[in-house]
């Protein structure tokens, strides 16, 4: 019982100290930012997850608030929990609102959406 | 209450969690109608993960319990040996459509529909463009060999140690697929794999080879009551040794794994769907240790001294084993819903 009660312990000791992973991605960060204005048309969108993810079933599109959906390239992995994807045009002055899908890599689907203003 | 009142509580549970920021998004809304992806994830991964612990711990059960329990000479249980062979044989077709069943699930989970299963795309962009591909690949190669091997006709040891190393496969492999595959590459992803495959290994162990026990302590009616009470001591004595390793090595990977899902956010466990999950399974593991501890301090030391009103102790730890199987088998689906809701963010 006392070895065993060793083994416990040391095991809760090493995952205390582990940086707890987040099964289920979810949005971490964006560029540009979730609700941010930004002077200037970005070229691409940066989404960051809590977890890997997986970019064959993951997608991205970006649409003005009251207007069209913007062409965008294909979502791509700058890093494993990084995806980018390049604007089809330059952006005008507007909100504009993008949706995601993701897979990460424990197999699980998350989605979400957010806006960002490009200033006049 | 029914396996849909489950199921229903079980959905609301999971889709209770997390509590993320609105920005950080969530997950899929399950489509209106009676069966759900959600129902199919759940029933699929339940049956999956109980016909894979037949595989693995009722072979195992054979490798602990000494050569002469196959032989039917005294201390063979030669009843035992053919009712764990007619149900390993049932477990691995089981086994194998139910691990289909879970994969169309997964697919579907991320494709937002069943509708999509019937693109061959998706499926090829599952198996060759996505990290679970292979190992998916892997775990259904094993289920087919599974499905070959009870075919034949031998019941050796063998045949056992087949099944054995398929089964343990098949429980490793699921690491691959759920929530201990996200500590990516390097040490700490590894210590995650690991501490899965131990977890899943000892209960398939455990839960797995108290059918095969069952059958023994019912086979030990057709004996003399002081041979019943002598094999059934003996029986009982070897699994419980396998069982009190198995219990420490579930317990030490539990808190691991526990540890791994909620390390940074144990704060929010209690207000979250993951944390009802975690404390029901928690609570059901301590009630089949309850009954285990009852079995090898109580009702084995009793049956130790008992004389002639031994059968009557005999009949006593059947019903203890039975009801120790029944709460197991509870505890498949609780891991089964536990593994798909998302841990507190």
């Amino acid at each position: 019982m006392i070895r065993f009660l060793k083994i416990a312990s040391g095991a809760a000791f090493v995952c205390a100290l582990a940086t707890a992973a987040y099964a289920h991605a979810f949005l971490d960060r964006a560029i540009p930012g979730v609700g941010a204005t930004v002077s200037g048309a970005p070229a691409q969108l940066q989404l960051s997850f809590t977890q890997d993810i997986v970019a064959a079933f993951s997608s991205v599109q970006i649409a003005a608030v009251g207007g069209g959906a913007v062409p965008a390239g294909k979502p791509t992995l700058s890093a494993p929990n990084v995806l980018s994807v390049t604007l089809g045009h330059a952006l005008r002055p507007g909100v504009y609102r993008v949706s995601w899908h993701v897979v990460s890599v424990d197999t699980h689907a998350t989605s979400g959406s957010y806006q960002f203003t490009v200033a006049p | 209450m029914t396996i849909f009142q489950i199921l229903a509580l079980a959905a609301q549970a999971a889709e209770a969690t997390p509590t993320p920021p609105a920005d950080m998004g969530s997950m899929p809304s399950q489509p209106d109608g009676i069966i759900t992806i959600f129902h199919v994830l759940v029933l699929s991964r339940w049956i999956h993960f109980a016909a894979v612990f037949v595989l693995f711990g009722s072979s195992f059960f054979w490798f602990y319990m000494g050569r002469e329990r196959l032989l039917a000479g005294p201390g063979g249980l030669p009843k035992t040996l053919r009712a764990t062979t007619l149900l390993l044989r049932v477990a691995a077709p089981v086994a194998a459509i139910s691990g289909v069943a879970w994969l169309a699930g997964i697919l579907a989970n991320m494709t937002s529909g069943f509708s999509n299963l019937a693109d061959p795309e998706n499926w090829r962009l599952f198996f060759f463009e996505t990290q679970f591909g292979p190992v998916s690949v892997l775990r259904l190669t094993l289920l087919a060999a599974a499905v070959v091997v009870t075919l034949l006709p031998w019941r050796n040891r063998a045949w056992f140690s087949a099944l054995l190393h398929i089964g343990a496969l098949l429980l490793i492999s699921q690491a691959w697929l759920g929530h201990a595959n996200e500590g990516g590459e390097g040490l700490y992803g590894a210590a995650m794999i690991i501490a899965y495959a131990i977890h899943a290994l000892a209960a398939g162990a455990w839960v797995g080879g108290l059918p095969p026990l069952l059958f023994a302590c019912v086979e030990q009616r057709h004996f003399g009551p002081e041979d019943a009470r002598i094999w059934t001591i003996d029986v009982l004595t070897r699994y419980s040794w396998m069982a009190i390793v198995a219990v420490a090595l579930i317990v030490a990977s539990g808190i691991a794994n526990a540890g791994f899902r909620v390390a940074g956010s144990f704060d929010k466990l209690f207000d979250t769907g993951y944390g009802d999950v975690l404390f029901t399974k928690i609570g059901v593991v301590a009630l089949m240790l309850a009954l285990a501890s009852f079995n090898r301090f109580i009702a084995m030391p009793r049956l130790r001294a008992a004389t002639l009103c031994g059968m009557k102790q005999i009949n006593k730890l059947r019903i203890s084993v039975a009801a120790e199987l029944l709460l197991g088998i509870l505890v498949l689906l609780v891991a089964a819903v536990l593994g798909i809701t998302p841990p507190p963010q």
